[in-house]
């Protein structure tokens, strides 16, 4: 198991195996979007008082699911890096950055979409999940630039690790936001007391986009932690074996 | 100590510390942004003078009454224990209607009833078409009938 | 055509979707830009201590 681990942590082996597994994370995801986006599109019923407007819940979640799990992956990794110098995996939270401020921005996009016709608002201010998941994004900009600010990649590492780490205190927030304060944004659906408060029928395309989205999100982590590996392994042999194999042939 | 350890432990004591510094600004951002005020409190006339707050709570059946040709609109909430009646005019949102959760923007007026500049609706976290909705609440209908039934049955025999 | 309507929330479900393809779309064109770029970067790096030697 140990050895499994190190082989995995170790650069080039990464690079190869990551190589393999991105397409099949492609395919998945294609898959279970393409499942998703027209069963809730098309066969999914209206809701009884949002009617069309609650199809937007199949790209919103998922985007909102993603930008919390990209938070928690980052942060966690950091956390390792910072622990057990392991440089993979502060390569791993400088990948996850860019992408959870994208899934952040979207759901606070679709957010404010859905919420024009039915709160009456594209935004409310004050709010307390609109804005912790506001707050999300701005910690994920300052993240980035911070990495960008500081040459030294291992004292970027520590640094950015630091950030991710003290701003981890904002995701039980935005989760219990809803539990704790009274807010304009409603309860969870999926997961509480009682079970789900989701009519099979519209439940089974949202958990198929919240599967391809987590596909996707995997899919474009390793693609991004193979380019973080690739510049942080760039004096060493293995990747001018790579890049350049027409040296090792003569 | 190891120097992982002792790494162990800065990183531990920083979230430790950066938790308390967050739930204190969380604690002054609930105190100060949110201003929401329970109706009951209202009633009451514990209100902050000056300032608009928020009130929430569902609008009672039947209470709506807009005046023809104008954008005006009263209508009253309760929070199940008291009422507030709350003045408005502007554009609804689409989910306004008797029996939804809303949420008013605004100040208490002399005459005690709420005038609002903003009024957003609250949509609950159920999703179901317009069919399981019908049914759910005609068993719901159904159980009250039956349980008033039995309650007066049990009231006849004693 | 009454199925792209959404009811009168056409234009907001139809844009919700076209951004989510959207985002989709340039944050998997950046992961492949970045990899390319770094890639070329070192390639380039190379190539000159090669010319050098």
């Amino acid at each position: 198991m140990w050895k499994f681990l190190h082989k995995l942590a170790s650069p080039p082996h990464f690079y190869d195996l990551s190589a393999k597994i991105i397409p099949w994370f492609s395919v998945g995801a294609l898959a279970f979007i393409a499942y998703g986006t027209i069963a809730g599109l098309f066969f999914a019923p209206a809701d009884y008082q949002q009617g069309d407007a609650f199809r937007i819940i199949y790209v919103h979640v998922p985007a909102a699911y993603l930008s919390m799990l990209a938070y928690t992956a980052m942060a966690v990794s950091a956390g390792i890096g910072l622990i057990w110098r392991m440089k993979l995996a502060h390569a791993v939270a400088a990948a996850a950055a860019p992408l959870g401020a994208w899934f952040t921005f979207l759901a606070l996009a679709t957010g404010s979409i859905w919420g024009r016709p039915m709160w009456g608002t594209w935004w409310e201010w004050g709010d307390p999940r609109l804005t912790s998941e506001l707050i999300m994004l701005f910690l994920y900009f300052g993240y980035m630039a911070l990495r960008g600010a500081i040459d030294d990649t291992a004292k970027a590492d520590r640094a950015s690790a630091v950030l991710a780490l003290v701003g981890a205190v904002n995701i039980p927030i935005i989760h219990f936001s809803v539990e704790w304060w009274s807010s304009l944004h409603q309860g969870p659906t999926l997961v509480r007391e009682g079970g789900p408060a989701i009519v099979p029928a519209m439940m089974y395309p949202l958990l198929a986009m919240i599967i391809g989205f987590s596909l996707l999100f995997a899919a474009l982590l390793l693609a991004r932690v193979r380019s973080e590996v690739l510049y942080r392994e760039r004096r060493t042999h293995w990747v001018r074996k790579l890049l350049m194999p027409s040296e090792e042939s003569t | 100590m190891k120097p992982r350890q002792q790494r162990m432990l800065a990183v531990g004591l920083a979230v430790a510390g950066l938790a308390i510094a967050a739930v204190l600004t969380l604690r002054a951002f609930e105190e100060n942004l949110m201003f929401y005020i329970e109706i009951s409190d209202v009633v009451q006339g514990n209100v902050p003078q000056d300032r608009n707050f928020r009130v929430g709570g569902l609008v009672v059946e039947d209470s709506v009454i807009r005046k023809p040709g104008e954008l005006e609109i009263e209508f009253t909430v309760t929070d199940r224990k008291n009422e507030l009646t709350i003045l408005y005019s502007g554009l609804l949102p689409d989910l306004f209607r008797e029996g939804q959760g809303i949420i008013a923007h605004g100040q208490l007026g002399d005459n005690g009833k709420f005038v609002a500049d903003t009024v957003l609706a609250k949509h609950d976290e159920n999703y179901m078409p317009p069919e399981v909705a019908d049914s759910l609440a005609r068993h719901v209908a159904d159980k009250a009938a039956n349980q008033t039934v039995a309650e007066e049955a049990t009231g006849s025999a004693e | 055509m009454e199925l792209f309507a959404m009811g009168e929330y056409g234009p907001f479900v139809w844009s919700s979707y076209f951004l989510t393809l959207v985002v989709v779309i340039v944050s998997a064109v950046q992961a492949r830009q970045r990899h390319r770029q770094i890639a070329n970067g070192i390639r380039q790096r190379l190539k000159a201590e090669e010319t050098n030697e």
